[in-house]
């Protein structure tokens, strides 16, 4: 009798931990959406970016641990999450930042056919020439100035 | 009759050598890969982000207010969740319906705002492949969309399967496998409202 109400006192509480913690998450989104609006709004982009992953990794953490119970769960199974975690994460970061690097031109490797490539296309632009509106660019031709029709 | 974290579990072979049963060790390590699945498809959005030579271009078409709304509604089907199954773990398979039902029914608004969203896009000019902001935002929203349609029909299939008595207190590792990939459809749309929709706000 007494293990029946313990068990349920103790699932009223998981009950109210899980609607405090939908509370917090909830709100932890309206300020996210407040960032964009003022008086957030002018404040500077390295700040709001800061702000933002600051709460969505807040948010992440929360649902994680106590929603998806890997708090108080067997830590094998952190382990594995985590383990494809960083290697989701670290792809991410990798190609982000191999994609966002343009060596200066004096420090870049050269490559013979595509320097020849680039100077052409570069002085076919800087003459006037007009690129097709369907033109794709592709990430490692992003070098400025330059654009590749396909 | 075995037993993990607290659980009573039916079948005793459904636990390994490590302690743990089989089927949720599959799920974490089926997350785990998906992890690595949304990663590449974020890392492709950010990375063709801003290269669209044709518009429209996403400060002109994304609505914050509708997909703050349709995120909230995301988390709180999260919240409903983790309450059916408490209330499968204490045995109340009445409330289990409830809350199971409307879990399925929120992640079914999510997805009918993702519909008028996407058709709305549409209608604005973003094609699957008139932009690589197009391509890489349609692939990106709708893989995750297509997660939380196999979710609902998932929760729905354990909905009515309870009418059959297949859900039970001894059982509750089904509904706590199917929790689990619902709160991570969940983590991962956190993650897509900020990295595709908020950050264009700022840089």
């Amino acid at each position: 009798m007494h293990h029946e109400e313990d068990k349920e006192v103790r699932s009223l509480s998981q009950v109210a931990k899980y609607t405090i913690t939908a509370l917090i998450l909830g709100i932890i989104t309206a300020i996210e959406v407040l960032v964009l609006y003022p008086p957030l709004a002018y404040a500077g982009d390295g700040v709001k970016i800061a702000l933002l992953g600051f709460l969505a990794l807040t948010k992440f953490i929360l649902v994680v641990a106590l929603f998806m119970h890997l708090w108080h769960d067997n830590p094998l199974f952190t382990g594995i999450f985590t383990l494809g975690m960083i290697i989701g994460a670290g792809t991410l970061v990798a190609l982000v930042a191999l994609f966002s690097y343009y060596p200066k031109p004096e420090n870049a490797v050269k490559h013979p056919p595509l320097d020849d490539m680039y100077e052409m296309r570069y002085k076919e632009k800087s003459e006037g020439a007009d690129y097709d509106k369907h033109a794709m660019v592709a990430p490692w031709e992003s070098v400025p100035g330059v654009r590749v029709t396909v | 009759m075995a037993s993990h974290a607290g659980h009573l579990i039916e079948n005793p072979h459904e636990i390994g050598s490590t302690g743990l049963p089989h089927r949720k060790i599959l799920m974490w390590l089926f997350l785990a890969s998906d992890c690595m699945f949304f990663g590449a498809l974020i890392s492709t959005y950010l990375i063709y982000r801003g290269r669209s030579v044709s518009g429209p271009t996403p400060e002109e078409i994304f609505d914050i207010p509708l997909t703050s709304t349709s995120s909230f509604v995301l988390l709180m089907s999260s919240y409903l969740m983790v309450l059916a199954l408490a209330a499968v773990e204490r045995g109340d398979i009445g409330k289990f319906r409830i809350y199971c039902l409307g879990t399925a029914f929120f992640g079914s608004i999510f997805l009918g705002f993702q519909v008028y969203e996407f058709s709305h896009f549409y209608h604005a000019g973003l094609t699957l492949q008139g932009s690589l902001f197009g391509s890489s935002f349609f692939v990106l929203t709708g893989t995750h969309g297509c997660h939380v349609a196999i979710g609902v029909l998932w929760l729905l299939t354990l909905f009515f399967y309870s009418f059959t008595g297949g859900v039970t207190q001894k059982r509750a590792l089904d509904t706590e496998i199917a929790g689990l990939y619902w709160h991570f459809v969940d983590i991962v749309w956190i993650v897509i409202f900020v990295a595709v929709y908020l950050l264009e706000y700022i840089i």
